[in-house]
């Protein structure tokens, strides 16, 4: 296609309203020309604006517009149309300067030039990954996988002793001007490291962020809807070989997507100082074992385990937990990873780069799996105690042989989540919950909802939790240097 | 929905009708024709309105797309003589978007209007406006260039 018409096809490519093929066209073109690329930038933040200065000055400020990946966008924005355009402004200038500064290595690695200022904003948002992109530490990886008009592109890695970073761009999970309608786009995720034949590792949560719809427009709170559809980056723990391999799955997908991607660390390797550490601290059951610190020009890595009688399976304490004291104060991490098995945890965390000594690793407080039994009656009055703490149920619905419950209490400093649920049937039996989803807010009143496949021909009477998770407050420390 | 529920409905959206039209049409007496033939319509479909209280005016809206569309289109037959009424007084108050929409020429606005007020797609505003969609095309993006110089223009008097 020639520039000319694509720039004419642009305005109808923003809001979905070309066809299939067309727009596979103007994608193509798109990834390979800088200015139309640009042009379309550009032109997407004056849509914007006109959508909803248009909107405002017509007394319907709370008018949706009728693109849902917009809406996004515009939930996040400041209102006032004319500092938002300054903003947009300030996008496209820093378009320019990803195309004239970047180095070679860097803006290959990016291959789609459209994609410049989204990785570049994911890229400058970390101390360890800012310092990578100065060094051209992040290699591109022309690696494409595509199945039924899903395309999965990783654009670039870049690697630390912390983790490795995957940028990829998704096409055709999140069509520009479709509504996600709040289903599971899609998720990515990294095959289990033990390798085997399973495609459904066991750690899809947690540190490996698994990407829903409603997570991806908040997801690491980075606009990372484009254009083109949906930019992102993926950290992993740094433990496997040369070839890390991702695994995609959507519902669009008939079978799930495996992506290998080569992985170089040797360059890495160079510019790192690594030392041992020999220090642990035992309080209330749970030892902590400093394992070894590394330093990169940007960061301070300190490496540690966790182990003790129940101690932590999976539960990786939050990032507010941990900090390092150090002369000029306490420093909390930028990013903490981890990983669980039978022994116990194996953390790490970083440091935006201290220089003083002395230093050292504070733990104030971990989290501890404790049996209990305790049952929530259907319909009951009142709050049920739970190690003290008083839980109420608050809601219990079913839709579609789908249950959904929510409790709540108000002390998580002593009852972090219940787990290990069970349905106690009208008979009196106990069914164990299989395939049960756990999802925790924090209001006014901290929540636990909980949801689960309601087993065939079960007249629920109540629910049974096994297992509680409760913060352990010990203030182990660890010299660093 | 009876008689009541609908005025309510109506008094609610009425100044956001009234304006949406008026930004179509670009003069006051065509705006008032549209919307009241755009009212009497919703009025005797108002059965079929399906949605919740905050649908109605994007229900309405509608409907003033065909009453305005066929305004529009007789229009293009006959040289206007009271045009444009000056944007002041339509308001702009500090919407410095719709400051700058209104100074399009007429045939661009429409386009924009229908597509970023009215959220119409393209093929649809070319039916409402009895044009070519490729003529939709140009016009769009003739008014959205227009748009994004004046748009700079602006930024660089606010960042003086």
């Amino acid at each position: 296609m020639k520039c000319t018409e694509v720039r004419r096809e642009l305005p109808g490519y923003l809001d979905d309203e070309v066809a299939s093929a067309l727009r596979r066209a103007l994608a193509d073109h798109l990834r390979g020309c800088a200015s139309c690329a640009e042009e379309a930038v550009r032109l997407d933040a004056v849509t914007r604006e006109l959508r909803e200065g248009l909107a405002a000055w017509a007394g319907a400020a709370d008018a949706v517009p009728a693109v849902p990946w917009r809406r996004s966008l515009k939930a996040r924005s400041d209102r006032r149309w004319a500092l938002k355009l300054a903003a947009g402004l300030v996008a496209a200038t820093f378009f320019l300067a990803t195309f004239v500064y970047w180095p070679a290595t860097v803006l290959s690695a990016s291959r789609l030039p459209l994609l410049g200022p989204w990785v570049e904003r994911l890229v400058l948002q970390d101390a360890g990954l800012r310092w990578a992109y100065q060094e051209g530490l992040i290699f591109p990886a022309s690696v494409d996988v595509t199945a039924e008009g899903v395309t999965l592109r990783i654009l670039g890695v870049a690697t630390s002793p912390m983790e490795t970073t995957v940028f990829y761009l998704l096409e055709g999970v999140v069509p520009v001007g479709s509504s996600p309608r709040g289903s599971i786009l899609a998720g990515l995720y990294r095959e289990a490291p033990s390798g085997g034949n399973s495609t459904e590792p066991a750690d899809r949560t947690g540190w490996i962020p698994a990407l829903r719809a409603e997570e991806a427009f908040s997801w690491l709170e980075r606009p990372a809807i484009t254009p083109l559809g949906l930019v992102g980056m993926l950290r992993v723990f740094p433990d496997h070989g040369d070839v890390l391999t991702l695994i995609l799955e959507s519902p669009r997908l008939k079978a799930p997507l495996r992506c290998e991607i080569p992985v170089d660390r040797e360059a890495m390797s160079a510019v790192v100082e690594e030392w041992p550490l020999q220090a642990t601290a035992t309080g209330q059951g749970i030892t902590v074992t400093g394992l070894r610190a590394l330093r990169t020009p940007a960061e301070l890595i300190v490496e540690f385990a966790v182990t003790g009688a129940n101690c932590l399976t999976g539960e990786v304490p939050q990032t507010m937990s941990i900090y390092l004291e150090t002369p000029a104060g306490p420093v909390l991490p930028g990013k903490q990873h981890g990983t669980a098995d039978e022994a116990g945890l194996r953390l790490r965390a970083a440091f935006v780069c201290p220089a003083e000594s002395p230093l050292t690793l504070v733990i104030p407080v971990l989290t501890r799996r404790e049996t209990i039994e305790v049952s929530f009656p259907l319909g009951a009055e009142g709050p049920i105690a739970v190690r003290g703490i008083p839980v109420r149920l608050q809601r219990w619905e079913v839709r579609e042989g789908r249950a959904g419950v929510l409790f709540a209490w108000d002390d998580r400093s002593r009852l972090w989540l219940l787990e290990d649920w069970s349905l106690v049937t009208a008979e009196g039996r106990t069914v164990p919950l299989e395939s049960t989803a756990v999802v925790t807010w924090q209001g006014p009143d901290y929540e636990q909802g909980l949801e689960f496949d309601l087993p065939p021909a079960q007249v629920p009477a109540g629910l049974l939790a096994r297992t509680a998770v409760v913060p352990v407050w010990g203030y182990w420390r660890i010299a660093i240097r | 929905m009876t008689r009541q529920e609908f005025g309510g409905l109506v008094g609610e959206c009425e100044p956001y009708l009234w304006r949406v039209s008026l930004a179509l049409l670009r003069s006051e007496a065509d705006a008032g024709d549209a919307l009241q033939d755009a009212l009497l319509t919703a009025y005797a479909k108002r059965h079929q309105f399906r949605g919740d209280r905050a649908s109605f005016r994007f229900w309405v809206r509608r409907i003033l797309v065909h009453s305005a569309g066929a305004i529009l289109r007789a229009r293009q037959r006959v040289i206007p003589v009271a045009e444009v009424a000056p944007p002041d007084a339509w308001q702009a108050g500090d919407n410095l978007v719709w400051h700058l929409v209104s100074r399009l020429p007429r045939h661009l606005a429409q386009v924009i209007v229908l597509k970023y007020l009215f959220d119409l797609k393209q093929a649809e505003i070319a039916e409402t406006l009895g044009i070519p969609l490729g003529t939709v095309k140009s016009r769009l993006n003739k008014g959205l260039s227009l748009l994004r110089n004046s748009m700079g223009d602006q930024e660089e008097v606010l960042s003086r």
